[in-house]
């Protein structure tokens, strides 16, 4: 009964504690399309499941591919995913009784090269998945290592956000949060639809972003350890695994035509290894038969997100490279 | 495995959790094989040097207490030979490279984390069973977890075989209290940690970094510095020291509020203390009291008179004390220039020290006087904030560069870092973090020069004083602290 007494107090201080944090949590974080796209690919069963980068989300439209293909498909890509992320995201639809047929991994050379940011989005990845074996192992693999903040307290990504709290209170009492909507993430260049996919409405060419160069020394171990086994994981669950590179303006692979070709000469080889397709539109035979989707008029940036418009065309012609 | 990440805290939680379950005899062995894991973890490659530090002195240990005169100097070189081999190779490289003009290839070599602390800790207690302060440990495992005791490895406290070895290997019961008194230290060095040190490291990289642009910034900067050393190297022990409470055992305090201290000597023995008792009890007797030394003094006394001779080889101990406390802080010549700067100080102070007695009396300030205590204070944090400019530069140019830019180019501005760099996209948001961890470490600073025992006050007060001092506490790591990674390690776990 002492012992009990005794550990009253901090079990009580860790109820407070947690219960405070909880509450900054829900004022602070607000909702994000992570929530929304893993909601989907836990909830729902489609054949072809995209992955990959904020490129994936912009320039491959699951409405165009599924028009030719005659599949089902959802567009789980976005910015900041990792592989590893992808690598769990599969896994999590996989064992939540929803394995796709085909996963569409879009390969950004970018993502392999640069060092995963502990950021908002960092957390949230791994925060909006649902508890279960795989987000454990999901656990060890992303928020093992980082400051405790990141996983303990993941507002304090979101703690100068202070005016937002408002908001954030009025979408979270919404019907659009509590029925897993999209309709919030549209603004003036973007739209997101319920298919996952984001377009880019027609705009302002933003010159900001600059591809990095590619090079064996800046290949981060983890980014390919984690392809590896995802392209492993859809072997053994018998999914086909299929890799894209998007198209980017011709200046921009003028400008980095060196590590564009090696990232390629990278994929190809994987590809060799471990039996999978790899559709590069940024060499070869589909960049010589598609150099009209490099116009740079095409893109919203440098780095080679698509428009909308541009996105479809695209969608259209990679889908007719699929297996249906 | 980082002081701050998920995998130490649940480490920690394992290991602590593990300790009062398993049967009372095993405790130590569960704290060996903690040690060893964590000790891993940092790099399976460091393990060699850990495992060579122990076995040799474990050996040499046993060796002088049977009276060899060969266990001490070969035991010493094996030790400190290594630390010089991985440590100081490529300094000296460098210079015989400088000097000569030759172009010997610096060697890359690993410079396992902790290995000042442990070579030194190793050799304490060698000279300990050499002088008959200590009998030698005779289970080499028993000795494996007096070096490699896990929270302390990587930056300290230097544990001293007569006050450890007990503590380590003593059966404990589980008792709440020094878990809760373990957990609030841990929570008070990570305040200290986070919200002074890494936000002011922000200040301290930026100006330091680009001190050849942003000149005249330099006394921001090292104030900055302060807060930023104190803060990280602190707020480290706390956590070393919350951990080893939360298992029971207790260590070697490091830190006596060090900003309070009323001249360089009394800073040394606020500052890094279980250094500074390594060196008095290991360097400075042995220096002070050596045949040499006795000579020397004896001629100081004949040609500079009574006093000044008296005091003169202790001046010189002094100097060499700190050349080597330098030398132990890193393998370059600010270093050294750090070192020698606060024995050159001390030294000169001890010589003077009758002078001073004097102008005090002259000017009639006595014993008592509180302006005089608070001048003498400020004094003494001027004066270690010049140390610091030789501490945190790249070099001997660089600190004196600064130094002289900072009276003669004197600016201050709160928004010399880039806002894109703060945490909160403002500078001045991240200096009022930084003013109110200060302000919040100053108060408990006093309470504690004053004797009360701050974490004592707080279980007296009632429950809900209790949970809201801890609760801010806890909270402001995450409303004001720095980022994750932005800012890096533990600075002495460099060392």
């Amino acid at each position: 009964m002492r012992i009990f007494k005794r550990a009253a107090v901090p079990i009580l201080f860790l109820a407070i504690l947690m219960g405070t944090n909880a509450l900054f949590n829900y004022l602070l974080i607000p909702y994000t399309f992570t929530r929304y796209k893993l909601h989907k690919i836990e909830n729902e069963t489609f054949d072809d499941l995209i992955l990959g980068s904020s490129h994936g989300a912009t320039n491959i439209d699951p409405a165009y591919v599924a028009y030719v293909t005659g599949r089902s498909a959802f567009n789980a890509a976005q910015g900041e995913e990792f592989p590893v992320d992808s690598y769990f995201f599969l896994k999590d639809a996989v064992t939540a009784g929803h394995a796709p047929t085909r996963v569409i991994y879009e390969f950004d050379p970018n993502y392999w090269i640069t060092a995963q940011e502990v950021d908002s989005t960092f957390s949230g990845l791994f925060g909006e998945m649902r508890m279960s074996w795989t987000k454990v192992q999901y656990f060890f693999a992303k928020m093992w290592k980082v400051d405790f903040r990141t996983f303990c307290a993941p507002w304090y990504f979101y703690r100068e956000q202070w005016s937002l709290i408002p908001e954030n209170l009025d979408v979270k009492r919404s019907e659009v949060y509590r029925d897993y909507g999209v309709e919030n993430f549209n603004t003036d260049t973007q739209t997101v639809e319920y298919d996952g996919f984001m377009a880019i409405h027609p705009g302002k060419w933003n010159d900001s972003i600059v591809p990095r160069e590619w090079s064996e020394a800046m290949l981060q171990k983890d980014a390919r350890r984690y392809f590896v086994m995802m392209a492993e994981y859809c072997r053994r669950m018998k999914i086909e695994f299929v890799v894209v590179t998007t198209p980017v303006p011709d200046e921009t692979l003028r400008a980095c035509a060196d590590s564009y070709a090696a990232a390629s000469e990278e994929m190809r080889s994987l590809a060799e290894t471990y039996g999978f397709e790899y559709l590069d539109f940024t060499s070869g035979e589909l960049l010589s038969e598609n150099e009209d989707l490099t116009d740079p008029d095409l893109f919203a940036d440098w780095d080679g997100h698509m428009y909308e418009e541009t996105a479809e065309r695209f969608s259209l012609i990679l889908a007719e490279k699929f297996t249906y | 495995m980082s002081f701050v990440s998920v995998e130490f805290l649940a480490f920690t939680a394992i290991c602590t959790a593990g300790y009062y379950l398993i049967p009372k005899r095993c405790q130590w062995v569960w704290l060996l094989i903690f040690s060893y894991i964590y000790y891993l973890a940092q790099g399976p490659q460091y393990i060699f040097f850990i495992l060579f530090a122990t076995v040799v002195t474990y050996l040499g240990g046993l060796w002088a207490e049977n009276g060899s005169k060969a266990a001490v100097p070969v035991t010493l070189l094996l030790d400190f030979g290594m630390l010089a081999a991985v440590k100081y190779t490529n300094f000296m490289i460098g210079n015989l490279n400088g000097l000569f003009g030759t172009e010997i290839r610096e060697m890359k070599l690993l410079l396992p984390l902790g290995i000042s602390f442990y070579t030194f800790q190793a050799t304490g207690y060698l000279l300990d069973v050499h002088w008959k302060r200590i009998r030698a440990e005779r289970n080499p495992f028993r000795f494996a977890l007096f070096l490699s005791f896990f929270p302390q490895i990587l930056q300290g406290p230097i544990g001293r075989y007569s006050r450890l070895a007990d503590s380590l290997y003593a059966e404990r019961e589980f008792d709440m209290d020094r878990i809760l008194r373990g957990m609030y230290r841990i929570v008070w060095g990570f305040f200290k940690k986070i919200v002074i040190a890494d936000n002011a490291a922000l200040y301290v990289n930026t100006i330091f970094d680009q001190y050849a642009t942003l000149r005249g910034y330099g006394l921001l900067g090292v104030l900055m510095y302060s807060a930023q050393l104190y803060g990280d190297f602190s707020g480290g022990i706390d956590v070393v020291c919350g951990i080893a409470e939360m298992l029971g055992i207790t260590l070697d305090e490091n830190f006596r509020q060090p900003f309070f201290a009323v001249s360089i000597t009394d800073f040394w023995h606020r500052w890094h203390i279980t250094l500074g008792t390594w060196m008095k009890d290991y360097l400075f007797y042995p220096i002070s009291l050596s045949g040499w030394m006795g000579r020397f003094g004896k001629w100081c006394k004949k040609h500079m008179g009574k006093s000044v001779g008296r005091t003169m080889p202790i001046c010189a101990a002094n100097v060499i004390v700190f050349l080597v406390v330098g030398v132990w802080h890193g393998p370059a010549w600010h270093n050294i220039a750090y070192g020698l700067y606060n024995g050159v100080i001390i030294g000169v102070s001890g010589l003077l020290a009758k002078n001073y007695r004097d102008i005090r009396k002259r000017l009639g300030i006595g014993k008592d006087s509180r302006w005089f205590f608070i001048f003498q204070i400020l004094r003494t944090f001027a004066l270690v904030n010049i140390s610091w400019y030789f501490d945190r530069a790249g070099s001997v140019g660089q600190a004196l560069m600064m130094m002289r830019d900072s009276i003669l180019r004197f600016s201050f501005s709160i928004n010399v870092v880039d806002a894109g760099a703060c945490w909160s996209g403002s500078p001045a948001v991240t200096f009022a973090a930084i003013i109110f961890g200060c302000a919040v470490l100053f108060l408990h600073s006093i309470m504690e020069e004053r004797g009360t025992d701050v974490g004592e006050v707080l279980r007296q007060k009632p429950l809900p004083v209790r949970f809201a001092v801890l609760l801010l506490l806890v909270l402001s790591l995450v409303l004001i602290g720095s980022e994750p990674l932005s800012q890096g390690g533990f600075i002495y776990a460099n060392f």
